[in-house]
C-alpha cells in the first residue's frame, strides 16, 4: 500500500501562524512603498529544504565500497535478496578526508551520478548517522531505556514532526525552518514578502511565530496566484474596491480577521509575482525538477525585484515516494535519480545567479530503514528505522567529506552495517541505527551559517545545549549578524 | 515507553506504513478555568398545561440536592450527574410562559427567562401550528383568545391582525399612541384596536379597504392575498416593492395587484400555497395559519442560523420547516428521514479487465461514484443532518481513498457511517475495526501474532475515541503537579492492544458478475477471522492508565477478545469530552467553551436512559445549546467553513441545478473543492483533511481554526475563483465526455428579480447567507459595487452581489 504523503504536505497549510506585526507588514507591501526601497539584497542567503518523504533508506544511499565494510553490507543484503547493490554499478565519490588513513572508502547509489560529482567538486557534504535525540544515547542507554528518547520512534507522522520541529522530546507547534526565520527577521527590513516559500503546501518546519508562511505552486510565477474574473471594466472595478475594503472591516471576529488575512496575503504575494524570471540551467521536467526551479525563479525574482529584496530566504521543497516497504530496487532508484537530477540542476541554477555560495540545499526525510530486507523477493523493501544520513549542497557547504559524531564504541561517525552491532537497537537486530548525531545539531549549523548568532541558537533549538556541540562543521562560515 | 525496545520492535510491529502527516501538534494550553454553575437550557421547551412533561434542565455545576422551581412552584428534580436535572412540570396555567430557576443548596440561583410554554388547551404538541403558536405565543404577539384557548381555527379579522403585526414589529410590549379616529370611517378612537389600526396606516403598512370614505373594514377576516402584503410590509420595511409577479400560481395571475407579494412570500417558503398550484388569494387567514405565517417570516434568521450548524448550508425551504415544526420537531423528524446514502458498489477485481472502457473504469475504480452521489446527496437529500454528522464521522474515523481506490471499497465504510450517524458510537467503532477499508488502511488486515502490526491500535485511541492526552468531562487536559498533560496511554499499551486485533483478515471471494470467472477481495462483509493467525494470549488494556485494566484472558476467540478490547476504550472517560468537541468543532464551532463541551459530552455518557454513547443525544445536545443557538458575542466563536462545506452552502442556496435548468446537478464538482484543498473522501492521511489542532493566524492569538489548515495563499484564491466559476461563468457546463451529463449551475433568477434594487438585493444576500448580520459597512460597500453595474443588466447585478458576498471572509467564516 502506497501513502501519498506529498498530497497532504502540499495541502496542509504553512499558513496559520503569523503575528500581528507581519500582518502590519503584509499590509505595506503596497507599490509605493516598496519602490522607496529599490537596493538589491546584500548579503544574500538561503536555505533550501529538501523532504524526502516516507523515510529514505539512506543504506543504499551512501555504501562502503572497501572489501571488509562492503562485504559486511552484502552479508545483511545480498545481491540475491534483490536489495544489496553491486559495488561495481556505485557512483564513485573520493575517499572522504575524514575516512583518511583508514581505508574505508563509499560510494553513492548507481543512479545518485550528479549527486557524487558534486561531492568531488566539494560542492556537497554528508551528514552520517543523524536523527531525532533529545540527549545523546549510547546503545546501552537504549536497551535499558535509560535516557529520555524522541517519542513515537518508527511512526512516520511523529518522526516527520520531530524532523520538523527540531524537539524530539515534545510536540510543539513551530518548525526549525520557521524559528530560524524568526531568529533572522531583522535581516529582511520591512519587506512584506514573508522569509519562508514552500512549493509543496506547508509543513511544520515553515511554522514560525513571527511570520505567515507563503505556500505557493510550481509554474510560472506569474500564473500561480491569480484572482480570476477581473478584466478592469467598471464593474470589476467597483467590485474589487469592495472586495478588498471587506478584507478591512468585521475584524472583531478573529476567524474572520484571520480569513481576511490569508486572503491579503495571497493578494499582496500575487502582485510581488508579476513576473516570471527565466533561468538558462535547464531543469528536469520532474515533480521535483519542477519545485526546485520554481525555488531558483524565486531567486532570482528577489535578486530583481524591489518587492522582495529579501536578504535571507527559506525554503521547502517535498519530494515523496521513499516509503519504501516493498518494490525498494525499482521505486528508490526512480527517487534517486530524480532527486540527483533536480538537485544538481538547481546548483548549476545558484551558479548561473552568482548565488552558489550564498544557497544552501540539505535533504531531511523521516527516518532511515532497517538495513534488513522485508518481504520477498519479488518485492523486497525494508521498515521503519531511526538514524539515516543526509546530503548538504551548496557551495558555501565544506563538501567532498562525511561529517557526523563518532559512536565511542566504534570510533566511527560512519554506522557499522552489522545486525546486532555497536549501532543497532537491540535485541531487535534489524538494523535501525541509533543516531549519534541529532537533528538540532545539523539545524544548528545550518542555521549558524544562516546568520542565527550563537546568542539566539538555544532559542532556536532549545535542546542544543545536550549535546557537545552546535556544530558538525559542514558549513563555512557564519553569517554576519543583521 | 516502559520497556525499551524489545516489545516494541519485536515482530516488526513497524513494518506497518502508518499513514503520515506533518500534523501539527500543540503543547497543551494551560488548563481553561473551570466551568461556573449555570442553567443553560431545557430539553423541552413546553408542554400541557395539566402538567406531567419529562423535563431536562441542562447547565453546569448543578450540586447534589439543587432545587427547582417553575413559575413560583417547587418542582422536585433528580440529578444526571453535574449536568443535568431531570424534573416534571407542574400543573401551570394554559399559554403561560414561566421561569424556571435550579439553585444549588446554600448557592446561586440561575433562571431560564421565561423557560418554560405551558401549551394553549386547544393546541397539543401534535397539532401543525403548535411550535409557531408557541413562538408567537413566547413573541408577545398574543396570549391566545381566552379561556385558556388559542382558537387556531378561527379566522383572524383585519382589526386583530393590526395588532399582530405591530407587536411582531416593535415587540410583544409595544404600545400604540392613542387613535384619533379620524382616519377610517369605520374606526372610531375606542374602538377594539383603534390605535393599532391607525399606527398600521401611520406606518404605511395599510391604506385601507375601501375609499370614499376611507374604510380599514376591522371586522373583515383578513385574506390570504392581503397577508402577504401585510408580512412582508413589516418585514421588508414598507418602503420594500416585490418584483413583478411571474405567475407562479394558478389561482394567482401575474395581473393581480397583490401578485409581486404572494410570489415573494412563496419564495421565501413562508408558504407554498394551499394545495396543488393554488394559493387560494381570496380565502379567509385562520389564527392558526396566521401563526405558522408570523413564524416562517420573523424568525428566518435563527432557523437560517441554525440550518447553517445542522445542514450543507440553509434554504428557503428548510427555513419553512425548521419554523414550522421547531426546533426539536424538525430534528425529530430529521432523525425518522431515511438515509440518502450511497448504494451498493458491485465489486470488481483489483485489475481492470481489458473489456473495462473509460466510463468502466470511472465507475468501478475511481471514486466518481461516491464523490458525485456525496454532492447530489448533499444538494437534494433530505437527511441534511444525517449527511452533516455522517461527514463529521468520516473525517473524525478516516478511510482515505488514497490508499482506498475503489468505490465498491469505500462505499461500505460510508454506508456504516451514514448507518450509525444518530445511533451509538459503540457500533461506529465496532463496525469499523471490521471494516474492510479500514482494516486495508490501517493495516489490520495484515496483522497476525508473529507479525502483529501496531497501527490500528494506535490509532483507534489517538484519532478515533480518546486522544493522548488525559481530559476532564469538560475537555481540557488533566496535568500532573508539574502541569504536565498526563497521557492515554504508552507504548507498551499499544503493544497489548495490537495483539487483540490479528487474525483478521478481508477475504477472497468469487468475483459477481459480470467478473465472475475472477478473484474479488471482500470489502463488503466484515473481515473474517483466522484463528490460527490471532494471538490467544493474555493480554492487558490500560494497565498503569486506569484504574481498572481490562483483563483479556488467554484463549479467547477473535470476537470476544475484540469485545473487551472495543469496551474498554468506548468505557474510557476521555471519549465523551473528545467526540464531543471534535463534533463540534466540525458543526458549530471551533473553540467551544469548556461549560458547553461538558454539557454535551454529559450526554454521551448517558443519553438520558442511562445509554452510554448515543450520538443521537450528542448531536441534539450540541445544536439545541445555547453556545449553538445565541448570537455570539465572543469573537473567537466561529468556524472556517471547509471548501466542501463552502462549496454545498453556496450551491443549496441558489437552488443549483444542471447546465440546463430541468435538469439536476450531476454532482460532478469535487475537482473545485479540490482545487481549494479539499478532496472529497480523499483526506491525505489518517490525519484528516486538516490538523485536528491548528491555529488560525495569527498564532499568538491562540485560537484554533483547524480548516485553516488548508487555506493558504493558493486555496484563498481559488476560493474566490470557484465563487467567480459559479457566479460570473456558469457554474460547470454540461458536457457528456467530460463525465458530467449535465453541469451544474446556479440559479440566480431570484436575485435578479430584486436587481433593480441593489439594498433590496443585498438584503435578501444578507439574509440568506449571513442570517441578517452583515455589518452597515459591508453592506454598504456591496451595495455601492452593485449599483456601478448598469441597471438594464439585472444578471451582472445580481452576479455583483452574489460574487462579493460569497467571497467575503464574513461568509466564509460560519457564526
Amino acid at each position: 500500500m502506497t501513502s501519498s504523503r506529498r498530497d497532504f504536505i502540499r495541502r496542509t497549510t504553512c499558513a496559520a501562524l503569523s503575528a500581528a506585526a507581519a500582518q502590519a507588514s503584509f499590509r505595506k507591501l503596497g507599490l509605493m512603498n516598496l519602490l522607496a526601497r529599490p537596493q538589491a539584497p546584500s548579503d544574500y542567503r538561503a536555505l533550501v529544504c529538501v523532504f524526502l518523504d516516507g523515510g529514505n533508506d539512506s543504506n543504499n544511499m551512501v555504501v562502503p565500497t572497501d572489501a571488509a565494510n562492503y562485504n559486511q553490507y552484502l552479508a545483511a543484503r545480498p545481491l540475491a535478496s534483490g536489495l544489496g547493490l553491486d559495488a561495481a554499478t556505485l557512483a564513485h565519490i573520493n575517499q572522504p578526508p575524514v575516512f583518511g588513513g583508514t581505508g574505508r572508502t563509499f560510494g553513492f547509489h548507481p543512479s545518485l551520478a550528479e549527486m557524487a560529482s558534486l561531492f568531488n567538486q566539494n560542492k556537497l557534504g554528508v551528514v552520517s548517522n543523524v536523527g531525532p535525540l533529545v540527549v545523546p544515547v549510547t546503545q546501552a542507554d537504549v536497551v535499558n531505556d535509560s535516557k529520555p528518547l524522541p517519542y513515537s520512534l518508527f511512526s512516520h507522522s511523529d518522526q516527520i514532526q520531530c524532523w520538523s520541529t527540531g524537539r524530539a522530546d515534545q510536540r510543539i507547534a513551530t518548525g526549525w525552518g520557521g524559528r530560524v526565520a524568526d531568529a533572522t527577521l531583522t535581516c529582511n527590513g520591512d519587506s512584506g514578502f514573508p522569509t519562508v516559500t514552500s512549493i509543496d503546501g506547508a509543513a511544520t518546519f515553515c511554522v514560525g511565530i513571527s511570520q505567515n508562511p507563503l505556500a505557493i505552486d510550481t509554474g510560472a510565477l506569474d500564473q500561480i496566484l491569480v484572482l480570476n474574473g477581473y478584466y478592469g471594466s467598471p464593474d470589476d472595478v467597483a467590485r474589487k474596491s469592495s472586495m478588498d475594503f471587506a478584507r478591512t472591516i468585521d475584524r472583531t471576529a478573529l476567524l474572520v480577521a484571520a480569513a481576511s488575512d490569508v486572503t491579503q496575503q495571497a493578494v499582496d504575494i500575487s502582485s510581488a509575482l508579476s513576473v516570471d524570471p527565466t533561468l538558462a540551467t535547464v531543469f528536469p521536467d520532474t515533480d521535483l525538477g519542477s519545485q526546485l526551479l520554481q525555488v531558483a525563479k524565486v531567486i532570482k525574482l528577489n535578486q530583481v525585484s524591489p518587492q522582495l529584496s529579501l536578504n535571507r530566504q527559506i525554503f521547502f521543497v517535498t519530494q515523496g515516494g521513499y516509503d519504501t516497504h516493498q518494490n525498494q530496487s525499482q521505486d528508490q532508484g526512480d527517487r534517486f535519480a530524480e532527486l540527483s537530477g533536480a538537485l544538481n540542476a538547481f546548483y548549476a541554477a545558484t551558479v548561473e545567479l552568482g548565488l552558489a555560495n550564498r544557497v544552501t540545499a540539505f535533504t531531511l526525510s523521516d527516518f532511515g530503514r532497517t538495513l534488513e530486507p522485508s518481504g520477498d523477493q519479488g518485492s523486497v523493501g525494508t521498515d521503519h528505522g531511526w538514524g539515516s544520513h543526509q546530503f548538504v549542497v551548496g557551495g558555501a557547504v565544506n563538501g567532498g567529506n562525511f561529517y557526523g559524531t563518532p559512536n565511542g564504541a566504534t570510533g566511527s561517525i560512519f554506522p557499522s552495517l552489522v545486525f546486532g552491532g555497536p549501532d543497532d537497537i537491540t535485541p531487535d537486530d534489524r538494523g535501525r541505527w541509533i543516531p549519534t548525531s541529532s537533528v538540532e545539531q545539523l539545524g544548528a549549523t545550518l542555521a549558524t551559517w544562516f546568520g542565527v548568532s550563537a546568542l539566539d541558537l538555544p532559542t532556536v533549538f532549545p535542546l542544543i545545549g545536550n549535546f557537545a556541540t552546535a556544530s558538525l562543521g559542514f558549513m563555512g562560515p557564519g553569517g554576519g549578524s543583521c | 515507553m516502559r520497556d525499551g525496545f524489545g516489545s516494541l520492535l519485536r515482530g516488526n510491529a513497524v513494518r506497518a506504513c502508518s499513514l503520515a502527516a506533518a500534523i501539527v501538534l500543540f503543547t497543551s494550553e494551560a488548563a481553561a478555568a473551570a466551568t461556573t454553575f449555570q442553567l443553560s437550557y431545557a430539553s423541552v421547551t413546553s408542554g400541557p398545561a395539566a402538567g406531567g412533561s419529562a423535563v431536562v434542565l441542562v447547565g453546569n455545576q448543578f450540586q447534589p440536592g439543587a432545587s427547582v422551581d417553575v413559575g413560583g412552584l417547587s418542582v422536585s428534580a433528580s440529578a444526571i450527574g453535574a449536568t443535568r436535572l431531570s424534573v416534571s412540570m407542574p400543573a401551570l396555567a394554559p399559554g403561560s410562559l414561566s421561569d424556571v430557576s435550579v439553585t444549588n443548596p446554600g448557592g446561586p440561583t440561575s433562571t431560564l427567562s421565561r423557560g418554560w410554554f405551558a401549551d394553549f388547551l386547544d393546541v397539543s404538541g401534535a397539532s401543525p401550528y403548535h411550535a409557531p403558536i408557541e413562538t408567537i405565543t413566547r413573541d408577545g404577539i398574543t396570549s391566545g383568545c381566552g379561556g385558556g384557548n388559542y382558537c387556531p381555527s378561527s379566522s383572524i379579522t383585519r382589526a386583530q391582525m393590526a395588532v399582530f403585526l405591530l407587536r411582531a414589529e416593535h415587540g410583544g410590549a409595544y404600545v400604540p399612541p392613542p387613535a384619533s379616529g379620524t382616519i377610517f370611517a369605520d374606526v372610531a378612537s375606542g374602538d377594539f384596536a383603534s390605535n393599532w389600526i391607525e399606527q398600521l396606516y401611520t406606518e404605511g403598512v395599510t391604506g385601507g379597504c375601501a375609499t370614499g370614505p376611507l374604510r380599514y373594514c376591522p371586522a373583515n377576516p383578513v385574506t390570504r392575498a392581503q397577508m402577504a402584503a401585510f408580512l412582508l410590509k413589516i418585514y421588508h420595511g414598507t418602503g420594500y416593492a416585490p418584483p413583478p409577479a411571474q405567475g407562479v400560481f394558478g389561482d394567482v395571475p401575474a395581473s393581480l395587484p397583490l401578485a409581486p407579494w404572494i410570489e415573494e412570500l412563496a419564495r421565501l417558503s413562508v408558504t407554498s400555497g394551499c394545495g396543488g398550484t393554488s394559493y387560494c388569494p381570496s380565502a379567509s387567514v385562520t389564527r392558526g395559519q396566521m401563526a405558522v405565517f408570523m413564524s416562517k417570516t420573523f424568525h428566518r434568521a435563527e432557523a437560517i442560523r441554525f440550518l447553517e450548524q445542522a445542514t450543507w448550508g440553509p434554504t428557503d425551504g428548510d427555513v419553512g420547516s425548521v419554523l414550522g415544526l421547531g426546533y426539536l420537531g424538525w430534528l425529530a423528524a430529521q432523525y425518522g428521514t431515511p438515509a440518502s446514502s450511497y448504494p451498493a458498489q458491485t465489486l470488481w477485481p483489483d485489475d481492470a479487465p481489458g473489456s473495462c472502457d473509460d466510463p468502466c473504469y470511472r465507475d468501478h475504480y475511481t471514486m466518481y461514484p461516491l464523490q458525485t452521489r456525496l454532492y447530489t446527496n448533499a444538494l437534494y437529500g433530505p437527511d441534511q443532518l444525517r449527511q452533516r454528522v455522517a461527514w463529521a464521522l468520516h473525517k473524525l474515523v478516516v478511510v482515505s481513498a488514497d490508499t482506498i481506490p475503489f468505490p465498491a471499497y469505500l462505499a461500505p465504510y460510508l454506508r456504516l457511517l451514514d448507518q450509525n450517524a444518530f445511533g451509538n458510537y459503540r457500533d461506529v467503532l465496532w463496525n469499523v475495526t471490521l471494516n474492510p477499508a479500514m482494516g486495508e488502511f490501517l493495516n489490520m488486515d495484515t496483522s497476525t501474532k508473529d507479525d502483529p502490526n501496531e497501527n490500528y491500535a494506535r490509532e483507534i485511541l489517538q484519532l478515533f475515541t480518546i486522544g493522548t492526552e488525559k481530559l476532564n468531562p469538560d475537555g481540557t487536559t488533566q496535568n500532573d503537579s508539574g502541569g504536565k498533560p498526563l497521557p492515554t496511554y504508552d507504548q507498551g499499551v499499544i503493544d497489548e492492544f495490537k495483539r487483540v486485533y490479528t487474525g483478521w483478515y478481508i477475504d477472497e471471494i468469487t468475483c459477481p458478475a459480470p467478473n465472475a470467472s475472477e478473484t474479488c477481495y471482500d470489502f463488503v462483509s466484515p473481515m473474517s477471522f483466522d484463528p490460527d493467525q490471532h494471538d490467544t494470549d493474555a493480554k492487558v488494556l490500560f494497565a498503569g492508565f486506569v484504574q481498572s485494566p481490562t483483563v483479556v484472558p488467554a484463549g479467547q476467540t477473535g470476537d470476544q477478545d475484540l469485545n473487551q478490547a472495543i469496551d474498554a476504550i468506548f468505557e474510557h472517560p476521555n471519549v465523551g469530552p473528545y467526540l464531543s468537541r471534535e463534533l463540534i468543532k466540525s458543526l458549530v464551532t471551533s473553540n467551544p467553551s469548556p461549560a458547553y463541551v461538558e454539557r454535551v459530552s454529559a450526554f454521551f455518557d448517558d443519553g438520558g436512559t442511562g445509554t452510554r454513547g448515543s450520538l443521537w443525544a450528542v448531536v441534539k445536545a450540541i445544536l439545541l445549546d445555547p453556545e449553538a443557538r445565541q448570537e455570539p458575542a465572543d469573537p473567537i466563536y466561529g468556524k472556517l467553513r471547509e471548501p466542501v462545506l463552502y462549496l454545498n452552502g453556496v450551491l443549496r442556496a441558489f437552488h443549483a441545478r444542471g447546465e440546463n435548468p430541468a435538469n439536476p446537478s450531476d454532482g460532478h464538482y469535487n475537482w473545485v473543492a479540490t482545487d481549494m484543498g479539499q478532496s472529497a473522501f480523499r483526506p491525505p492521511t489518517v490525519f484528516s483533511y486538516f490538523p485536528q489542532f491548528y491555529f488560525t493566524p495569527p498564532a499568538s492569538n491562540g485560537i484554533y481554526g483547524p480548516e485553516f489548515g488548508i487555506m493558504d495563499a493558493n486555496t484563498a484564491l481559488r476560493r474566490a475563483n470557484f465563487v467567480n466559476q459559479f457566479t460570473f461563468w456558469g457554474g460547470i457546463q454540461a458536457d457528456t465526455s467530460d463525465d458530467s451529463p449535465y453541469g451544474t449551475a446556479l440559479d440566480l433568477s431570484e436575485l435578479q428579480l430584486l436587481a433593480g434594487n441593489p439594498p433590496e438585493l443585498v438584503d435578501r444576500l444578507n439574509r440568506l447567507l449571513l442570517h441578517g448580520t452583515m455589518s452597515d459597512d459591508l453592506r454598504a460597500s456591496i451595495v455601492a459595487a452593485v449599483g456601478a453595474v448598469d441597471p438594464g443588466d439585472p444578471q451582472r447585478r445580481a452576479q455583483q452581489a452574489l460574487y462579493l458576498v460569497a467571497v467575503s471572509s464574513q461568509y466564509q467564516v460560519q457564526r
